[in-house]
C-alpha cells in the first residue's frame, strides 16, 4: 500500500553514493566511540529497522535501514556524533530500549541510528528523598527491583517493564498501570541531561545549580515543556542521556517472593497488599467506582482491563484463551477495575480495605481478592451476583458448563483452593510488576494498536472508550481485528483520580497484507471521533499526520511545535518522522485512506453500553 | 512617557495611572488582551503583566512600559466537586475561591497564608510553594490548563482545554480541562509557568482542588532543632498520612498567627524553636477510621523522631487550622515583624534546608541583620522531595533597613547558590547567580523567548532574557 | 539413509509465520520480567551484554532471519559472526514464550543451518566439523582416545547393555575433567546402579554439529546413533553430559525414533539418594551455589513432534489445530542437583538470582568457547560475579562445559568451580578423588 502516513520514502542517493557515505560515517564515528561500536553491516542495520508497527508506517514489514548504528559510551559521545551529524548534514535519531516504528528511520540511507544500550546505569537512588537518576537503557523493571530494596517503587509504563524509564519519561508518553499513585511518565521527570539537536550537553532542573536532581523546573521556566507534552518528541528533539525521575512509596518487601514456574509463575501477594478484581454493574457503576476511588485516595493501583486482556494475561497460550474465553463468566467481565491496596501496618490496611468494601456495597459490587477466608467467600459471592445479573440479562447462562470447562483447567493447574487467589495473584504480578503485558495484546493476533486514550476527566475517558468500542466494532464484524467484544479499553486513574485515561486496543495479525491500512483507517476514524465528540486529544494525535489534523481544532498547536522544531533543530538533524516535519505534506495514501474511512463510518450511539 | 502612543492602545477602552504613575491597561477578556498585545509588540511597547492587586515585586514594573492589570477579570468560572477541579479568572483571590470551593466540598491548594488580594492564578503561575505537598504530584501543580495571550499576541488554551471544542462543548462531553499536559509534544503550560510574565499573559487557568475533610485536625510537632523534624516530616509524608505540612522556627510561627502586639506576646512565649505544623483528615469514607490511622501514625513517629506534639502557640487547632484555609489577615503575615519584610527563598530537599538555614544566618550576621529579624519557613514540596526554603527578613518601613535589606537580599543568592541553593524562581538580581550555576539553560530559554515573544515585549529583562535589539518605544 | 526432507528440522521458511511476528519487544533479553531480582544481574542473553548492538539479542537473530528470508541481507562474514556470536543457550527463547508462542530457538538453529548451507563454517568450527567427521568427536584427535579413562577405575563393564552410561566427549577426553567422570563412575558403583560404558565405541551425539549449523552431519551421527542403540535393545541412557542430554531429548526426535529412555546422571543418583542405596556422609562445609547448565535445564525439554494447522478464529486470534506443544523450559532437570546437594552434611545452598529455566549461561556452548573465547570469558566472569554477588565459596554445576568454562575465569576471585559428581563424591566417600 506504500507510504500511508507519507513520512517515509526511498533514498535520495546512488547506492555507490550511499556506500560511500556509510564508510566515510562509520570511519568518522569510529574516533568517537572505537570501531566496536559503530557499524554499517547489514544485518545488524536491519536490527533497527525491524520494528513494532511498521506495518502501520510504510505497509509493508521494515522501517528504512540506518546508514550506521553508532553505541556511545556517555554523554560527551553522544554531544560528539550529534554535532558530527548536524557538520555532515546527515540526521540521526536515538533509541534507548527501542519497542516501536517511532524509533527507525523513515529514510533510507539518511540517518544514523544512536543505540543507547551502553548507557545502562542507575547512577543513584536517593531513597530519602525518593528519587533515582538513570541512564537511557535502564528499564522499569530493573528500576523497580533496586527501589524495591529501599522502600520504593517506581511508575512503569504500560508498555512494559522491560522498556526504558528514561525514553517514556522524556520521549515518549507513559500510560501505566499505577497511575493512580504514581502518575504518568512526563510528570514525574526531575530533570534531564538533554543533548539538544545541535549538540549542546543542557541540565535541566536543580542538577546544574545544585548537584541534586531533587527538582525539575528552573531556573524561571521549565524547560521540561519544550521538550515533552503529552508525548515526548519520539526522538525528534535531540537525544535524553540521563533522567531524574520521582520514586513513590512502597510498603512491600524488599523482594517480592516468586513461586511456581513459566508460565504459571506465581508472586506471593504481600502481607497488608490486597490485589482485587472489583465488579460493578455497567459503565455508570465505573464511573462512579473510579471517581470514589479517587476521592479516597486509597489504591497503589487502579485499573481497568477489558475480559481479553484478562483472559490473556491467565493463560498460557491462544487456544487456552479461546477455550476459556468461551465462558460467559469471563468474557462478559466488562465493568472490573483491579484494585491494588499496600498499606504500611494493619490497621492502614484494614481501613483501607473497609471504604473500598464501602464503595463496592454502595455501588453493589463485589471482588475477587485475596481476602481471608470468610471475606473471601462472601465478596466472591457479591462478584458471582453482581456479574450474574449482566450474565442472564443477555441470556447466556446456557453456557454453564463452559464454566466448569474453566474450572476445571484452572483447578487442574493451581489446585481448586488456589483457583481464585491465583487470579489475584496474576493480577497483581501484572499490574505491580508490568510483567504479563505483552500477553495481552501481542499475543492475539501478533501485534496491536491502540486509540482514543486522551489523559482527561474519567467521565470523558469512558465516553471515549465507548465511541472507541462502536468504532472498532466494524472492523472487527470485517474481520479486521480481533473479535475481543470490541470493548478492550485498557487504562485507568492517575494521580488519585485527578486525570484518566482509556484506549481502544485492537489486536491484529501484522502479517496481512491490508492489516498496516486497516490500523490507519481505525486511527483516523477514533481520532475523528475525538474531535466530534470533545474527547481531548486522543494518543494518536501525535505525529506530523495527526497534528495537521487536530491543530485547528486546537489553536494551532502544530504552528508552535513546528517554531519550536526550527528554533531547536535548525539543520532539521534530528529526525523527527515521529514528531514534526517541517513542509510536511500529507501523502496521497493518507488522502486516499482518508476519503475511504470517511465514506464508511460508524454509527455512534451511546445509549446502551452493550454492543 | 509618550502619552500619544497611550492614546492609540486599541480594543481595551482606557488606560488609566496607577498609584506610582504606572499606566495601567485592563482588558477585559482574551480577545480584547489579545488585540492590545499584538498593537504593543507591532509598537515595541514593554508590558508588565499582573493579576494580584498586592504590589509585590514581582507585580511592580522593572522598567517603562504599561502594566496589564487583569486583577479585574473575577469570574470563578467553574467549581467541579466531581472532577476536583475549579476554572478562575486571573484575578480569582483565595479569599474568593476558598469558601466558594468549601461550599461545594473542596478546599483550594493555597500557599502559606497568602497575601490578600493574591491572585490565584498568578501564584500558581509563578510555582509558589504550598502547604500541602502530598498533593502535590509535580512541582507544576495544582495549575493544569491555561487560556493565554503569548508575547506574540496569538491566543492559546494549553493541556485538555486546547480542545477540540470550546468550555462548553469539553463540560457537555464530561472534560473538565484536568490534563495538564500539551497539547501535542510539548508542555506549553510549563514555558509560561514560573516565567515572570516574560512568555505570555493568561486570563484564567483551570485549577486542582482537594476533597473538603470531613474532620481535620492540626497539630504541631516542636523541637528545640530542625533535625528531628525534617525526619518526621520526611517519615509522614512518605506514608502520606498527612494533608498540610510545614516547618516554621518561633519567629514565623509568631508572626504567623499573632496579628496583634498582645496576641504576638503570648505567642511568642509559647512558641517552641521549631516547628513541624501538620493536619490529619478524615475524607468522605469512613472518615474516623481514616482520621484514627493516621493521627496514631503522626503520634508513633513524632516519638520515634523525637518530636514533642504541643499545642499551637496561640489559640486551638481550629483556629490554627482556619488560619491556614485562609488569605493571611491584614497586616500580611511576613510584615507583622517590622512592618516591611524581604523573602530570600529557594529550593533544597528538606534534610539540606536546616545547612542553609544556618548558612543563611552567618551571611545575614555579616551584613549586620540579627536573628530577631529573621522568620524562616521550610515547605516540602512534591510529596517531600523538596524543599522550599524562605528566610523572611524584617525591616522597618521608612528606614535604611529597607534597602539595607533589600541589598542583602539581592546578594546572599550569590553565595547561597554556591552552596547548592536552587533559586528556582529567579526574581530580580537573583536571576544572574541562578542562570550562572544553570548555565546551559539560557540559550534554551533565550530561544524560547524568541519564539512566543518574539519582539521581547513582555517584562524585558526579567529572568535576564535580553531585549529587543532595536529597544522599545518607551 | 534417510533424505533431509523426511527430517522435521525446520528451515527458514517453514518458521517465518512465528519469525514475522516478533515485536521487538526486548522481552528476550531479561528473564520473564516478574523473575527479575536486581539491576546487575537482570540479563538473560549473554550474547546481548558482550556486543550489545539489538541484532545479537534473540530479537536481533530473529530479525536476521527475517532479513534472510526477505532477501534484504546476504550471509556475509559478518552476518555470520553475529549469528555464531551466540551461546545457543535458550534463554531468549524461555523469557519470550514466557509471554508469546515464538520459537527464538528453532529459528536461530535453523539461521545456524542457513548460515552453514550458504557459507559453511565459522574456521575454528571447520575444525570441530572435521574432527567429527574424522574421528567421531569433536577435538583433536592428539588428545587420546574415548576409553582413557577406563584404565582409571576398575568394576566397570563395556558394551551395549539395557541400561547405558553414556559418558559423552568431554567427559571421556578433556583430563581436566577426568576427575569428575571418574567420581560420577564411582558414584553410580556405590550406588549399586547396574550399567556399562562403550568406551572407545561410544557414538558422539552430534550435539557440535548441531549448533555450528551442519544439519547434514549433525543428522548423520544421530541416525548411527540411533540405530546403534535401537537395534541393541538399550533401555535407558543415562547421560553423564547435558549437552548430550539435550540434544537427545530436544533434537534427535527430529531425526529418528530413539526408544530408550534418555535420563541425565544427577536424576538417578537422587533416586539413589532418596532410596538410601547412595549416602552422603561427610560434611562439606561450604557455602555452595548451583549454577543450572541450560542443557540440563531448559534446553533439555522433550521434542514434541507437531503436525497441525495454523488457523485464525474470532477474525484474528491465531490458534494451532491441535495446539502445538510449546516448550517454555519449565520441564528441564532443576530439583534433582537440587536435593542432592541439600542432601550433603553442611553444605549451605544459595540460589543466584538467576536460576533455574531463566539461569545465565556460562558462556561455554554453542560453539563460542571455540571461536569467540573473550567472549565465552566474559561471560563465566558474570556469572561468577553472580555467584560472589550471593556469597558462595563454591559455584557447582552438572556440566562439563559449564565447569571447564567457569573454571577458566576464576582468577583471584576465591571462589572454586566444581562438578556436582566432585561435591556428592566428597560427601560419600570424604574425598573428591
Amino acid at each position: 500500500m506504500g507510504s500511508v502516513l507519507g513520512v517515509s520514502g526511498e533514498s535520495t542517493l546512488t547506492e555507490e553514493e550511499a556506500a560511500a557515505l556509510r564508510d566515510e560515517v562509520v570511519a568518522e564515528l569510529a574516533l568517537v566511540v572505537g570501531d566496536r561500536w559503530v557499524t554499517a553491516e547489514p544485518a545488524i542495520l536491519d536490527g533497527y529497522a525491524w520494528q513494532y508497527l511498521a506495518e502501520a508506517a510504510t505497509g509493508e514489514r521494515w522501517m528504512a535501514r540506518p546508514l550506521a548504528v553508532v553505541l556511545p559510551g556517555c554523554t560527551e559521545d553522544v554531544a560528539e556524533i550529534v554535532r558530527h551529524c548536524n557538520h555532515k548534514g546527515i540526521q540521526f535519531k536515538a533509541v534507548s530500549t527501542g519497542f516501536g516504528a517511532w524509533g527507525a528511520a523513515a529514510q533510507p540511507d539518511s540517518m544514523v541510528q544512536i543505540d543507547l544500550r551502553r548507557m545502562d546505569r542507575i547512577l543513584e537512588i536517593d531513597a530519602k528523598n525518593m528519587y533515582a537518576v538513570v541512564e537511557p537503557y535502564v528499564t522499569g523493571n530493573q528500576l523497580q527491583t533496586e527501589a524495591f530494596s529501599v522502600g520504593l517503587n517506581t511508575h512503569i509504563a504500560g508498555v512494559g517493564g522491560q522498556t526504558s524509564v528514561l525514553a517514556s519519561a522524556t520521549s515518549m508518553m507513559g500510560q501505566g498501570w499505577d497511575g493512580v499513585s504514581m502518575s504518568f511518565s512526563c510528570r514525574n521527570l526531575l530533570g534531564a541531561e538533554w543533548v539538544t539537536p545541535e549538540g549542546e550537553i543542557v541540565r535541566i532542573g536543580s542538577f546544574e545549580s545544585a548537584g541534586r536532581w531533587f527538582a525539575g523546573d528552573g531556573p524561571g521556566p521549565s524547560i521540561r515543556g519544550v521538550f515533552r507534552g503529552f508525548a515526548g518528541a519520539l526522538g525528534g528533539l535531540g537525544v535524553f542521556t540521563k533522567a531524574a525521575v520521582k520514586l513513590y512509596p512502597w510498603e512491600g518487601p524488599e523482594a517480592l517472593e516468586v513461586g511456581g514456574a513459566s508460565p504459571y509463575y506465581e508472586t506471593e501477594i504481600p502481607e497488608h497488599h490486597l490485589s482485587a478484581l472489583c465488579i460493578v454493574d455497567d459503565w455508570k457503576g465505573m464511573a462512579e467506582l473510579g471517581y470514589r476511588l479517587g476521592d479516597a485516595g486509597i489504591a497503589l493501583a487502579v485499573s481497568r482491563n477489558a475480559p481479553s486482556v484478562m483472559g490473556a494475561v491467565l493463560t498460557a497460550d491462544n487456544n487456552e484463551f479461546a477455550d476459556i474465553y468461551e465462558v460467559p463468566f469471563v468474557h462478559e467481565l466488562y465493568y472490573t477495575l483491579v484494585v491494588i491496596i499496600q498499606a504500611d501496618d494493619a490497621e492502614e490496611f484494614a481501613y483501607k480495605v473497609d471504604v473500598l468494601k464501602t464503595i463496592l456495597r454502595e455501588l453493589d459490587g463485589g471482588m475477587i481478592a485475596n481476602l481471608p477466608a470468610h471475606e473471601y467467600t462472601y465478596w466472591l459471592g457479591r462478584f458471582i451476583r453482581t456479574l450474574s445479573r449482566r450474565v442472564k440479562a443477555k441470556g447466556l447462562l446456557k453456557s454453564a458448563p463452559g464454566t466448569l470447562g474453566l474450572f476445571r483447567t484452572f483447578g487442574k493447574r493451581y489446585g481448586y483452593r488456589k483457583l481464585t487467589s491465583s487470579m489475584s495473584a496474576l493480577l497483581y504480578e501484572a499490574v505491580v510488576r508490568s510483567g504479563l503485558n505483552m500477553r495481552g495484546v501481542f499475543r492475539f493476533g501478533g501485534t496491536f494498536w491502540t486509540a482514543m486514550g486522551s489523559l482527561a476527566s474519567w467521565d470523558n475517558a469512558i465516553k471515549g472508550a465507548r465511541v472507541g468500542a462502536q468504532i472498532k466494532k466494524r472492523y472487527i464484524d470485517e474481520g479486521k481485528f480481533f473479535d475481543d467484544g470490541a470493548d478492550n479499553a485498557w487504562g485507568g486513574l492517575y494521580e488519585n483520580g485527578a486525570y484518566s485515561h482509556l484506549e481502544e486496543l485492537a489486536c491484529y495479525d501484522p502479517t496481512d497484507d491490508d492489516s498496516g491500512a486497516n490500523v490507519i483507517g481505525y486511527i483516523f476514524e477514533t481520532n475523528l471521533a475525538s474531535a466530534e465528540h470533545f474527547l481531548s486529544l486522543p494518543l494518536n494525535a501525535c505525529g506530523p499526520q495527526a497534528s495537521t489534523f487536530f491543530s485547528p481544532l486546537c489553536g494551532g498547536y502544530q504552528n508552535w511545535q513546528l517554531a519550536i522544531k526550527n528554533t531547536y533543530d535548525p539543520n532539521n538533524a534530528s529526525e523527527g518522522s515521529s514528531y514534526v516535519i517541517p513542509d510536511y505534506k500529507p501523502g496521497r495514501g493518507l488522502r486516499k485512506l482518508a476519503g475511504n474511512v470517511m465514506s464508511d463510518r460508524a454509527e455512534i450511539d451511546l445509549t446502551q453500553d452493550d454492543l | 512617557m509618550n502619552t500619544d502612543l497611550l492614546e492609540r492602545i486599541p480594543g481595551v477602552g482606557e488606560h488609566r495611572f496607577d498609584a506610582e504613575g504606572v499606566a495601567v491597561v485592563a482588558p477585559a477578556g482574551v480577545d480584547e488582551l489579545a488585540t492590545f498585545v499584538r498593537w504593543a509588540r507591532a509598537e515595541r511597547i514593554p508590558l508588565w503583566p499582573r493579576s494580584s492587586t498586592s504590589l509585590r515585586r514581582s507585580v511592580r514594573p522593572d522598567g517603562p512600559g504599561l502594566v496589564v492589570d487583569m486583577s479585574g477579570l473575577k469570574e470563578i468560572i467553574r467549581v467541579d466537586r466531581r472532577n476536583r477541579v475549579t476554572l478562575v479568572q486571573a484575578g480569582v483571590t483565595f479569599e474568593e475561591l476558598a469558601p466558594a470551593l468549601e461550599r461545594e466540598g473542596l478546599r483550594a491548594v493555597m500557599p502559606l497564608c497568602p497575601r490578600r488580594g493574591k491572585s490565584v492564578l498568578a501564584t500558581h503561575i509563578e510555582r509558589e510553594a504550598t502547604i500541602m505537598p502530598a498533593f502535590q504530584w509535580d512541582l507544576s501543580d495544582p495549575l493544569l490548563c491555561l487560556e493565554l495571550v503569548y508575547g506574540s499576541g496569538d491566543q492559546f488554551r494549553t493541556g485538555s482545554a486546547a480542545g477540540p471544542g470550546n468550555l462548553d462543548q469539553q463540560w457537555a462531553s464530561g472534560e473538565m480541562q484536568k490534563g495538564p499536559m500539551g497539547p501535542g509534544h510539548a508542555d506549553w503550560m510549563r514555558i509560561v509557568q514560573g516565567a515572570q510574565g516574560t512568555i505570555g499573559i493568561a486570563t484564567w487557568a483551570s485549577v486542582k482542588a482537594e476533597v473538603l475533610p470531613r474532620i481535620e485536625t492540626v497539630h504541631v510537632g516542636a523541637s528545640d532543632t530542625l533535625t528531628p523534624l525534617v525526619e518526621c516530616a520526611y517519615r509522614l509524608l512518605r506514608k502520606n498520612a498527612v494533608d498540610i505540612c510545614f516547618i516554621v522556627d518561633a519567629n514565623a510561627f509568631v508572626d504567623l498567627v499573632g496579628t496583634t502586639e498582645g496576641s504576638r506576646a503570648e505567642a511568642a512565649r509559647r512558641t517552641q524553636p521549631w516547628n513541624l505544623v501538620m493536619s490529619v483528615s478524615g475524607l468522605d469514607y469512613l472518615p474516623e477510621r481514616r482520621h484514627a490511622v493516621y493521627s496514631r501514625m503522626l503520634r508513633d513517629e513524632a516519638r520515634a523522631a523525637g518530636v514533642r506534639l504541643v499545642d499551637p502557640p496561640l489559640g486551638s487547632g481550629e483556629t490554627l487550622l482556619a488560619l491556614l484555609r485562609r488569605s493571611s489577615e491584614e497586616p500580611y503575615w511576613k510584615e507583622r515583624r517590622r512592618g516591611a519584610s524581604r523573602q530570600v527563598f529557594f529550593q533544597t530537599t528538606l534534610e539540606a534546608a536546616g545547612a542553609f538555614c544556618a548558612s543563611f544566618a552567618v551571611h545575614a550576621a555579616g551584613a549586620g541583620i540579627d536573628t530577631d529579624r529573621i522568620g524562616t519557613y521550610i515547605q516540602p514540596q512534591l510529596g517531600g522531595r523538596v524543599a522550599h526554603v524562605e528566610l523572611i527578613v524584617a525591616c522597618e518601613p521608612g528606614t535604611d533597613e529597607v534597602a539595607e535589606t533589600g541589598r542583602f537580599a539581592d546578594a546572599v543568592a550569590v553565595p547561597l547558590t554556591a552552596e547548592g541553593a536552587f533559586f528556582s524562581r529567579p526574581y530580580g538580581a537573583w536571576a544572574e547567580p541562578a542562570f550562572e550555576a544553570a548555565a546551559s539553560s539560557v540559550d534554551i530559554l533565550e530561544r524560547a523567548k524568541t519564539i512566543f515573544d518574539p519582539a521581547r515585549i513582555l517584562a524585558p529583562g526579567r529572568l535576564g532574557l535580553k531585549g529587543n535589539p532595536d529597544g522599545y518605544a518607551f | 539413509m534417510a533424505t533431509r526432507s523426511e527430517t522435521r528440522h525446520q528451515s527458514l521458511d517453514d518458521l517465518d509465520h512465528l519469525a514475522a511476528k516478533c515485536p521487538r519487544c526486548s522481552l528476550c533479553k531479561f528473564p520473564p520480567l516478574v523473575a527479575v531480582r536486581s539491576h546487575a544481574r537482570s540479563s538473560i542473553c549473554p550474547s546481548y551484554d558482550e556486543y550489545k548492538y539489538h541484532s545479537h539479542s534473540g530479537s536481533g537473530r530473529v530479525i536476521i532471519a527475517n532479513a534472510l528470508h526477505d532477501g534484504r541481507i546476504d550471509v556475509t562474514e559478518g552476518t555470520r559472526d553475529v549469528i555464531f556470536q551466540c551461546t545457543m543457550c535458550g534463554g531468549c527463547d524461555m523469557s519470550c514464550k514466557f509471554s508469546t508462542d515464538i520459537e527464538i530457538s528453532e529459528i536461530m538453529f535453523a539461521l545456524r543451518a542457513e548460515s552453514h548451507e550458504r557459507c559453511g563454517p565459522l574456521p575454528a568450527h571447520a575444525q570441530v566439523l572435521d574432527n567429527l567427521r574424522g574421528h567421531g568427536h569433536p577435538f583433536d584427535a592428539t588428545g587420546g582416545s574415548k576409553d582413557d579413562w577406563l584404565a582409571e577405575i576398575t568394576g566397570v563393564r563395556t558394551g551395549l547393555s539395557k541400561r547405558v552410561l553414556l559418558v559423552g566427549s568431554s567427559y571421556a577426553l578433556l583430563p581436566d575433567r577426568r576427575r569428575t567422570l571418574l567420581n560420577l563412575v564411582r558414584l553410580l558403583q556405590v550406588a549399586g546402579v547396574e550399567f556399562t560404558v562403550l568406551g572407545a565405541d561410544e557414538p558422539d551425539t552430534g550435539t557440535m554439529a548441531l549448533h555450528i549449523g551442519d544439519r547434514d552431519l549433525f543428522d548423520t551421527l544421530a541416525r548411527d546413533f540411533v540405530g546403534i542403540f535401537n537395534t541393541a535393545g538399550v533401555e535407558e541412557i543415562v547421560c553423564a553430559d547435558p549437552e548430550d542430554f539435550a540434544t537427545l531429548r530436544a533434537h534427535f526426535g527430529k531425526v529418528g525414533d530413539l526408544h530408550a529412555t534418555v535420563r541425565h546422571a544427577v536424576e538417578v543418583l537422587d533416586e539413589a539418594v532418596a532410596a538410601g542405596s547412595l549416602t552422603l556422609r561427610h560434611r562439606v562445609s561450604h557455602r555452595a551455589t548451583y549454577h543450572d547448565p541450560c542443557s540440563l535445564g531448559r534446553r533439555s525439554e522433550e521434542y514434541q513432534a507437531w503436525d497441525g494447522e495454523t488457523k485464525k478464529i474470532m477474525g484474528q486470534l491465531i490458534v494451532t489445530d491441535p495446539p502445538r506443544p510449546v516448550n517454555r523450559g519449565t520441564h528441564g532437570v532443576y530439583e534433582p542437583p537440587r536435593r542432592l546437594l541439600q542432601a550433603v552434611p553442611g553444605l549451605e545452598l544459595v540460589e543466584m538470582p538467576r536460576r533455574r529455566e531463566y539461569a545465565y549461561c556460562c558462556g561455554g556452548s554453542g560453539g563460542v568457547p571455540q571461536a569467540y573465547p573473550e567472549f565465552a570469558s566474559h561471560t563465566a566472569h558474570e556469572r561468577l560475579d553472580e555467584a560472589g554477588d550471593v556469597g558462595a565459596e563454591i559455584v557447582v554445576s552438572a556440566c562439563p562445559g559449564c565447569e571447564r568454562n567457569l573454571d577458566g575465569a576464576t582468577d583471584g576471585r576465591g571462589v572454586e568451580v566444581l562438578g556436582i559428581y566432585d561435591v556428592l563424591a566428597e560427601a560419600a566417600f570424604g574425598n573428591r578423588g
